[in-house]
C-alpha cells in the first residue's frame, strides 16, 4: 500500500520532469469568453483542485496526520503544485 | 498463543506506524521546502524575465491624400485588400491635367516663335542702324559738296562783280564819248554815223552792263541757294546722327523675353507633375483600411481616402512596469504572443523604451498646480510603452489593435 505510494509519487515526479523537456510555449494568457485571464490564476485553480486529491491520497493511506500542521500543509500544497505547473508549462 | 499473535499484530502496527511517520515526515519535507523553493524560482524567474499581457500589435500606417482634385476614375482595390509597392490605388481623371499640360507646351513654343520674330525684327533694326549709319556717312558728304558748292558761287559772284565793274568802266566810257561827240555834230566836225556809231556802243555798253548786273544777281542768289543747301545738307546729318542714335537704343527688347523661358519651363515641369499625381500607387506593401468610397468619389487635394498600413515592419507596444525597466535593453530579444493565435510565438527585439508619459498629478488650474490632498499609502508603479520590433512576422496574422503578450528574455 504504502510501495505503491511512493511509486505514485515517482511516477508523477517522472511525469513532470518529462513535461518541463517538451518546452511547451503557449502564451501566458488563456481567453475564457473573450476575457483573458493569467496563467498563474489557471494554475492557482488546478492547484487547489489537486490538492483536493492530494488530500484524497494522504487520507486513502492513511498519513494525513503524520504531514505535520494541516493549515500548513495544505496551502504550501496549493503553492507548490501552482508553482509547479506555471514553472513546466509557461516558464 | 493469542497473546502472542497479539504482540505480534502490535510490533507490526508499530512498524507500519514508524513507516507512516516517516513517509508522512518526508512528504512534509518535499511539500514545504518544494513550494518554498518552487515560488522562489517562480518570483526570480518573473524578475528576470519580465513579462506583460498589456500589450498590442502596432504598424505604422499612412492616409492617403491626394495631391490633385477631380473625379476617381479607376479604383481598383478593395477595403482590406493587400497591395503590393507600386500597384496602382486609385487615378484621377487626368483629362484636365493633359490640357494644362498641352496648354503649358503651346505656351512655350508661342514664346520660342516670339523670341524668333523678335530676334528677326533686332537683325532688321540692326540692318537699320547700318543704313542709319551709311545715311550719316552719306548727309557728311553731302555737308561737304555742299560747302563746295558753296566756295564755287561765292567764285561766280567776284567773278559776276568783276564783270560789273569793267561794263561799268565800259559804259562810263561809252557815255564819255558820246558827250565828247555830240557837241561836236553842230559844228559838223563828226559826221552823224559816227555820233550813232557811238550812240550804239553806248546802247551796247548800257546793255553789257545791264547783264553783267544781271549776272550777278543771279550768282548772288545762286550762292544763297547753295548756302541754304548746305544748311539743308547740315541738318539732314544731324537727322541721320539722330536715327542713328535710335536705332541703337531700339535693340533690347530679346533680354524680357528670354527671362520668360525659365518660367514657361517650370510651368510645364508643374504640368507634368500634376498629370503624374493624377496616378497614385502604393508606397510600401500595405493593407488598405477605411476605404469606403467608391469611383467617381471627388477627390481634394488634403483630404484622406483611405489609410495605408505598412506590413514591412511590424510592432508591439508593451506597457512596462517602471520596475521593470532595468532588465529591458536595447536590442533585448522578446517573445511575442498573440492572443488570436496563443500558440504561436513570434520572435521579436526591443527597439526602444518610452521616454515619456503624462504624469498624473500634472494639473494646472488657475495658474497654479492643483495636489490632491491625500494619504496615500500604496502608489501605484507607471508603466512605460516599450517598442518591440517583430523579426519574423506573418503579415496574414498581424493586425493593429490586436491584444499580444510578451515576455522579454
Amino acid at each position: 500500500m504504502i510501495e505503491s505510494f511512493q511509486k505514485r509519487v515517482t511516477t508523477v515526479m517522472a511525469l513532470s520532469a518529462a513535461l518541463s523537456c517538451l518546452g511547451c510555449s503557449r502564451a501566458p494568457s488563456i481567453d475564457i469568453i473573450g476575457s483573458f485571464f493569467p496563467v498563474w490564476l489557471v494554475c492557482l485553480t488546478l492547484g487547489v483542485i489537486l490538492t483536493f486529491g492530494v488530500r484524497y491520497l494522504l487520507l486513502r493511506y492513511r498519513i494525513e496526520q503524520e504531514v505535520g500542521p494541516l493549515a500548513l500543509f495544505y496551502p504550501c500544497s496549493v503553492i507548490l503544485i501552482t508553482c509547479l505547473l506555471w514553472l513546466v508549462l509557461f516558464r | 498463543m493469542s497473546a502472542a499473535s497479539n504482540s505480534a499484530v502490535d510490533i507490526e502496527r508499530d512498524v507500519e506506524l514508524a513507516r507512516r511517520k516517516r513517509i508522512g515526515r518526508n512528504v512534509r519535507i518535499l511539500v514545504t521546502g518544494g513550494a518554498v523553493v518552487a515560488l522562489v524560482l517562480a518570483i526570480l524567474l518573473t524578475d528576470l524575465y519580465p513579462r506583460t499581457d498589456d500589450a498590442s500589435v502596432w504598424a505604422n500606417y499612412i492616409g492617403i491624400v491626394p495631391q490633385v482634385s477631380g473625379w476617381l476614375v479607376r479604383l481598383p482595390i478593395k477595403d482590406n485588400a493587400y497591395v503590393k509597392k507600386g500597384d496602382l490605388l486609385f487615378e484621377i481623371d487626368p483629362r484636365p491635367y493633359e490640357y494644362a499640360l498641352q496648354q503649358a507646351l503651346a505656351d512655350q513654343q508661342t514664346l520660342e516663335g516670339q523670341i524668333l520674330d523678335e530676334e528677326r525684327r533686332i537683325a532688321a533694326e540692326r540692318s537699320g542702324v547700318e543704313a542709319a549709319r551709311a545715311g550719316l556717312h552719306q548727309s557728311s558728304t553731302g555737308v561737304e559738296t555742299a560747302g563746295r558748292v558753296v566756295d564755287v558761287s561765292k567764285a561766280a559772284v567776284e567773278r559776276a562783280k568783276a564783270a560789273v565793274v569793267a561794263a561799268e568802266a565800259q559804259l562810263k566810257l561809252a557815255t564819255n564819248n558820246l558827250n565828247r561827240i555830240e557837241p561836236l555834230l553842230q559844228k559838223q566836225y563828226v559826221t552823224v554815223e559816227q555820233v550813232d556809231e557811238t550812240r550804239t556802243a553806248l546802247r551796247v555798253a548800257q546793255g553789257n552792263y545791264d547783264q553783267a548786273q544781271a549776272a550777278l544777281q543771279e550768282a548772288q542768289a545762286q550762292q544763297a541757294q547753295s548756302l541754304s543747301r548746305r544748311q539743308e545738307a547740315d541738318a539732314a546729318a544731324v537727322a541721320s546722327q539722330a536715327k542713328l542714335g535710335q536705332a541703337i537704343h531700339t535693340v533690347d527688347t530679346l533680354v524680357t523675353l528670354k527671362s520668360e523661358r525659365p518660367a514657361k519651363a517650370a510651368r510645364i515641369d508643374q504640368a507634368r507633375l500634376d498629370l503624374e499625381r493624377c496616378r497614385v500607387v502604393a508606397p510600401f506593401d500595405a493593407y488598405v483600411t477605411n476605404l469606403n468610397i467608391s469611383v467617381g468619389a471627388y477627390a481634394h487635394p488634403g483630404a484622406p481616402l483611405f489609410t495605408l498600413i505598412d506590413t514591412t515592419t511590424w510592432y508591439v507596444i508593451a506597457n512596462y512596469r517602471e520596475t521593470k525597466l532595468k532588465e529591458i535593453h536595447l536590442g533585448s530579444p522578446v517573445d511575442v504572443y498573440l492572443m488570436e493565435h496563443p500558440d504561436r510565438k513570434f520572435k521579436g527585439v526591443v527597439e526602444s523604451i518610452g521616454f515619456g508619459v503624462l504624469p498624473e498629478d500634472s494639473s494646472v488650474a488657475e495658474g497654479l498646480p492643483s495636489i490632491e490632498r491625500t494619504l496615500n499609502w500604496v502608489h501605484l508603479s507607471s508603466r512605460f510603452p516599450v517598442r518591440i520590433r517583430i523579426q519574423d512576422p506573418d503579415p496574414k496574422l498581424f493586425r493593429i489593435g490586436s491584444t499580444a503578450v510578451t515576455v522579454v528574455r
